[in-house]
């Protein structure tokens, strides 16, 4: 055990992965059910808190704030103490938080299937009150996640604050921006639009924040602790320092401005729709700068793409985020707007870069940490891998699908063809999207068990000197200056 | 440029609010003259429709809504936005329109309709002529639109311009039984929004009862009870096709027919 081991409270990163994995399986399962219906298969028909709708709120709130919030939260106790020498602010708070965390996802996800969700994408989480008034009618879960976003600030500044580093990793810049901006960007989509801004200057400011909750909580806590995790297991440097900077300043800049583009072509000012059109294109530039420099890091050490399963779920993620920023360049033009906006093709785009971007790196960042944290070697390697292969071609195959879908129906659309043609002609192509989520549920479900039964003994004591590819074989090299 | 200072105040809060001017603040300003409709404004002049629920299923909408708040609604209007003569004589009927308007926006948003429903019309993609008119800023800056239900996805149509395109039977049947109404459609089934009419009775007993009767008693007793439906709403789902009959009845235009 290293000094920077006793740093880290393992109690508290294994409980928030836990609860996480946990959570994931609810999303994907809620999701594979929500898909049956579009196939004229739901198996809950006249069942009010599981119809089709209600489950689709707990498919993508489960995974927002039951998967990611948990899986990011127990790689942050991990990473943070770590990057700074400093134990975080207290493990007591910690734990009271990880309960509320908990109570607070299955509060929501309760009160989604009693019907009490808040009408904003990505923000579902009930509010508590009757809608614009403070009448109460719930548990409030927004405040109640606005408490966890703080107290995990509080948890994570303290030591980075602490640390009195005159040059902070750069890992620890998307950290720190990442935990105010995930306050701020609450904050913002929670209150104005419900009691403040009603209709068109509302959506502009919801229009922010479902492009806020991705880009400014979730993107800068997946790149933060891919430049944590990556040169760990590479065993070198990140690439080039220039590059971070520019990576970090201009998705500073440029990420938060994208926000309206979720509503283009709508009453929102056109001056507005086009600032968040050319700032989405700028975005493309950034990307490709961070992505360049993890390519560059994986330079000489591209063998641990086949070898190492961490590694190969970072750097496939490290493709499907380049692809899926790629999409966002060119379909937020007014052009490919009038086809694709409102079809398939975005809930396409959305699951390239929730599940294949940002789980991606979880799942591979959890693969790693396990026997870590468990102590026990994976109960079965060639597993992991199996997994691997179920979860990327079921990916692949709903995103090429979907888009497909998305296209057909698109261009049905401008051609004036009747509505109920449009839903016939999709859906072979939501049969496709039912078997490609079966998939991945079934990879998902795999990983689980191979994670439950590592927990209970594995195959055999973590030994360090196994994992070649991330041992002692790579001598570590030094920084480039 | 990488200290925690840096990072926290240039990165975290100045991109932050410097984004939240450029598309928050500034759309703002621009709409601010807009004028904003409070749910007494909106609920001041009925829609014929809740006039029509009141005629069509008498004992239920009793049930929810009071025996005042019926009869009043048979005494209001029958076109769209020509006010009441005496708004205080028909204050019952508005207060309980008000309720089922709200109540019916609370269910829109809580079973999720506006993650397949769109509520704007583009100007592209012919959707002028499949819809209507294309939406302006300030037909939603009112109390129902807090926050608006625009809604990024499309499954089922726009209902922006839904007002006047189908009965209050056509919603109610489709709400309870979508693809009776439009078939292959992939809506979930709302049969929670309705109960078993009491008064229904099968039309092989109506029509016996009705052949010991004179001619003209049997017209009229077949009329009302042949009228009758095996299910009727509940006061949720009075309260969901009011909200939904409303959607674009604040448009001037006649709507238009989307192609069958």
């Amino acid at each position: 055990m290293t000094s920077q081991d006793a740093l880290v409270h393992y109690g508290l990163v294994k409980a928030h992965i836990k609860w996480g994995v946990f959570f994931l399986l609810v999303g994907l399962l809620a999701g594979f059910i929500y898909s049956l219906q579009f196939i004229h298969h739901y198996p809950f028909d006249g069942i009010s808190f599981l119809s089709a709708g209600r489950m689709r709120l707990v498919h993508t709130n489960a995974i927002a704030y039951g998967f990611l919030v948990n899986g990011f939260t127990g790689c942050l106790y991990y990473a943070v103490p770590r990057l700074t020498g400093k134990p975080v602010h207290s493990i007591k708070l910690g734990w009271f938080l990880h309960i509320a965390l908990q109570f607070t996802v299955l509060a929501t996800a309760l009160g989604l299937l009693l019907g009490k969700a808040q009408a904003v994408e990505w923000g579902e989480t009930p509010t508590g009150f009757e809608p614009g008034s403070f009448v109460p009618n719930w548990i409030p879960c927004d405040l109640l996640v606005a408490v966890f976003a703080i107290g995990l600030a509080v948890q994570m500044s303290i030591p980075l604050i602490k640390s009195r580093q005159k040059k902070m990793y750069v890992s620890s810049w998307y950290i720190t921006a990442g935990l105010i901006w995930t306050i701020l960007t609450y904050a913002m989509g929670n209150v104005i639009p419900e009691w403040f801004l009603p209709g068109t200057a509302g959506a502009a400011v919801v229009g922010l924040y479902i492009h806020d909750l991705v880009g400014l909580f979730v993107t800068p806590m997946g790149w933060g602790l891919m430049y944590f995790f990556v040169p760990i297991i590479l065993k070198k440097p990140i690439w080039s320092h220039s590059l971070s900077i520019i990576g970090f300043w201009a998705l500073a800049f440029f990420y938060p401005l994208n926000g309206v583009h979720h509503f283009l072509l709508s009453p929102i000012p056109m001056y507005v729709q086009y600032g968040a059109i050319l700032a989405t294109m700028a975005v493309e530039v950034v990307v490709t700068t961070v992505v360049v420099n993890f390519f560059g890091t994986l330079w000489g050490r591209g063998k641990a793409v086949r070898e190492n399963i961490a590694i190969r779920w970072f750097y496939t993620g490290m493709v499907m985020y380049f692809i899926t920023c790629l999409q966002c360049a060119y379909h937020t033009t007014v052009g490919a707007q009038k086809i694709i906006h409102f079809t398939d093709w975005v809930p396409g785009h959305a699951h390239l870069v929730m599940f294949g971007v940002f789980s991606f790196w979880l799942i591979g960042i959890f693969t790693w940490l396990w026997p870590r944290i468990t102590g026990y070697e994976w109960h079965n390697r060639n597993m992991l891998f199996t997994q691997y292969w179920l979860i990327i071609v079921g990916l692949g195959v709903m995103f090429v699908d979907l888009t497909i879908g998305g296209l057909i129906h698109g261009f049905m659309q401008a051609n004036l063809n009747p509505w109920m043609d449009i839903i016939r002609a999709e859906i072979p192509i939501w049969i496709v999207r039912t078997f490609s989520g079966g998939m991945i549920v079934v990879g998902y479900g795999l990983f689980l068990y191979n994670m439950w039964m590592t927990a209970r003994g594995g195959s055999g004591p973590y030994k360090e000197e196994s994992h070649i590819y991330d041992g002692p074989e790579w001598k570590v090299e030094g920084s480039h200056g | 440029m990488d200290s925690f200072k840096s990072i926290f105040f240039v990165a975290g809060l100045g991109m932050f609010i410097l984004a939240f001017i450029a598309s928050g603040v500034l759309p703002v300003m621009t709409l601010s003259d807009l004028e904003y409709s409070t749910m007494d404004d909106i609920a001041a002049d009925p829609i014929p429709e809740w006039r029509d629920l009141a005629e069509r299923w008498p004992e239920a909408f009793t049930d929810a809504f009071g025996e005042e708040a019926r009869q009043q609604a048979l005494q209001l209007p029958k076109t769209l936005r020509e006010s009441p003569e005496d708004p205080a004589a028909v204050s019952a009927t508005i207060a309980a329109y008000k309720e089922a308007l709200d109540r019916g926006r609370d269910l829109y948003v809580g079973e999720a309709c506006w993650h397949c429903h769109s509520q704007f019309i583009r100007g592209v993609s012919k959707e002028e002529q499949r819809w209507g008119p294309v939406a302006m800023a300030d037909e939603y800056v009112n109390a129902l639109q807090k926050p608006q239900l625009w809604g990024t996805r499309r499954v089922g149509p726009d209902l922006s311009r839904e007002w006047g395109r189908h009965t209050n039977d056509w919603h109610a049947a489709h709400l309870y039984n979508p693809t009776a109404t439009s078939p292959d459609s992939v809506m979930p089934a709302y049969t929670w929004y309705f109960r078993d009419n009491p008064a229904y009775r099968p039309e092989a007993e109506v029509r016996a009862e009705a052949a010991s009767m004179s001619p003209d008693d049997a017209a009229a007793f077949l009329r009302k009870e042949l009228s009758r439906t095996p299910k009727e709403p509940t006061k949720d789902g009075f309260a969901l096709i009011t909200f939904i009959q409303w959607l674009g009845s604040w448009r001037p235009e006649r709507p238009w027919d989307e192609a069958p």
